[in-house]
């Protein structure tokens, strides 16, 4: 449990700092699949439900969003780089200090063990995907930042100590899968219109 | 006796580690490669040649050789390969001191032939061990504080003994100082050991001038400090071998490095060799880590 927590953080501490957008979507894959994982490894066991939660988050965060985001990036010919409006040691940097007072923070939560750390792990990960969300330049690695914040929600949700609710969980897949495959057509449109991606130039429109 | 053993150990094992290095990184690039034992045919032939010699190199230059080697063997009789007890325990901090010292020698004799490519390659291994030298101090720290009690003890000693899977701080230490060995030991993504072009290369410049038995004595201190390096990471992830009784600890041991030199050989393999603009993130990426492994110690 504490070993996949860690290894979350790390996935999420490379998506934040990663300068290519495949190996990001490779590792929002992973990501994904070890968020699959967690339900199965808790403690109170749910059986079927926590068999099909698994199931799900495996199957929306692991293979549907990264096949929808590496088609996007193949079709859309936006090329290797994710750039950045700061450069990579200010993201390191910036994510390295939203790391440590994420752990900080979560010292005062009250929490015990394992649940403290999946808390400040989720809170990492909702901190560095807000941070790739709003200094990335192009639209993919937005999408990118906003599962990860996504990603950072179900850890903390799972620290928060109560059960895994089913429905709910499913239809946050729901809301996240429809979003995704929004932006996804929305970034096509945005190719076709602007023949590129960057969102910079958009504030430029007038009419 | 523990002692000799311990020196023995090292010093035979570390030319193995590289040659098992090179062997990989051949085999994956589809090529023959040279043997396993092709390092210590090197040294061999290395220590029975004469020194050609600067005109313009001083006392310091002579002195270079022998302190890189005596520096780097102090330092291994610090890490613990087969056992937690080492013949030398030693504070953390005289640890990372005692890391630096050949390296400042060595980049002294780079500078004191007066030769372009020495001076160039020592301003820049000086940059890279100064950039590294925080991801070093926070994984130590990080490492002491695991082993608690008496730092001036030697910090692995009071390592966890149960797997490193429980304690999830060692991986990121134990990633940390992978990351510290690729710097540290002039490996691919910061450096090109096996480069003919001076102009890319970092340590191998600065030794450009040695010859002989110098060469060979910093040849060895490189393989040694490598070792050493890889037994540091490989004890935070695998504490258990270092309990073991006597006839297991020694196959573990060697073991333990082969694996480091599978390792480092796919890495070296698989990536390219950064500009040296990009070092800084590289290691700033490491010191990251290191933090957030002493924030998991706080927090869990």
């Amino acid at each position: 449990m504490n070993t996949l927590t860690v290894l979350l953080l790390l996935l999420g501490i490379h998506l934040a700092v990663s300068e290519r957008i495949r190996p990001a979507i490779r590792s929002l894959a992973a990501q994904g699949f070890l968020l699959g994982l967690l339900p199965l490894l808790d403690s109170s066991g749910g059986g079927w439900r926590a068999a099909a939660l698994c199931v799900a988050t495996i199957g929306v965060k692991s293979v549907a969003i990264p096949a929808i985001l590496t088609r996007a990036v193949s079709r859309l010919d936006i090329g290797q780089e994710s750039e950045s409006l700061i450069s990579t040691k200010t993201t390191i940097l910036l994510t390295g200090a939203l790391t440590l007072s994420a752990f900080l923070a979560c010292t005062r939560f009250g929490l015990s063990g394992k649940d403290q750390l999946a808390a400040a792990a989720g809170l990492t990960l909702l901190f560095s995907g807000l941070l790739t969300m709003t200094t990335r330049v192009k639209a993919v690695s937005q999408v990118i930042g906003f599962v990860v914040l996504e990603n950072g929600i179900f850890l903390l949700g799972a620290a928060s100590g109560s059960e895994f609710t089913l429905p709910i969980e499913l239809g946050i897949f729901l809301d996240l899968f429809v979003a995704v495959f929004l932006m996804g057509i929305l970034m096509f449109k945005i190719q076709r219109a602007f023949t590129h991606m960057d969102v910079r130039k958009i504030h430029m429109l007038k009419d | 006796m523990d002692f000799l053993l311990h020196m023995t150990l090292y010093i035979a094992l570390a030319p193995l580690l590289s040659g098992v290095l090179r062997k990989t990184k051949a085999f994956l690039a589809c090529r023959q490669g040279a043997p396993v034992w092709q390092p210590y045919a090197d040294l061999w032939k290395l220590f029975h040649r004469g020194i050609v010699r600067s005109t313009s190199a001083s006392w310091l230059f002579d002195l270079s050789a022998p302190v890189v080697l005596g520096g780097t063997l102090v330092l291994a009789a610090a890490t613990p390969l087969h056992s937690r007890e080492v013949p030398l325990p030693m504070h953390f901090v005289l640890y990372i001191y005692l890391m630096a010292l050949p390296r400042f020698f060595q980049t002294l004799a780079g500078l004191d032939t007066g030769s372009a490519f020495g001076g160039l390659g020592a301003s820049r291994e000086a940059a890279v061990s100064a950039m590294a030298e925080p991801a070093l101090l926070l994984s130590m720290c990080g490492l002491a504080h695991l082993g608690a009690a008496d730092p001036l003890n030697m910090f692995l000693s009071g390592l966890p003994a149960e797997t490193a899977l429980r304690h999830p701080e060692t991986i990121l230490i134990a990633g940390t100082l992978f990351l510290l060995l690729l710097a540290e030991n002039s490996r691919i993504p910061v450096d090109d050991p096996a480069t003919h072009l001076e102009l890319t290369m970092i340590h191998e410049a600065m030794v450009l001038d040695h010859s002989g038995v110098d060469l060979g004595m910093i040849q060895l201190a490189s393989s040694v400090r490598l070792a050493v390096f890889s037994a540091l990471a490989s004890g935070v992830l695998f504490p258990k071998a270092l309990t073991l009784p006597v006839y297991l600890a020694l196959p573990a041991a060697l073991l333990r490095l082969s694996l480091f030199g599978v390792l480092i050989g796919a890495v070296e393999a698989g990536t390219a060799r950064m500009k040296l603009s990009r070092v800084a993130s590289f290691l700033m990426v490491a010191t990251v880590l290191a933090a957030i492994a002493l924030a998991l110690q706080y927090a869990g």
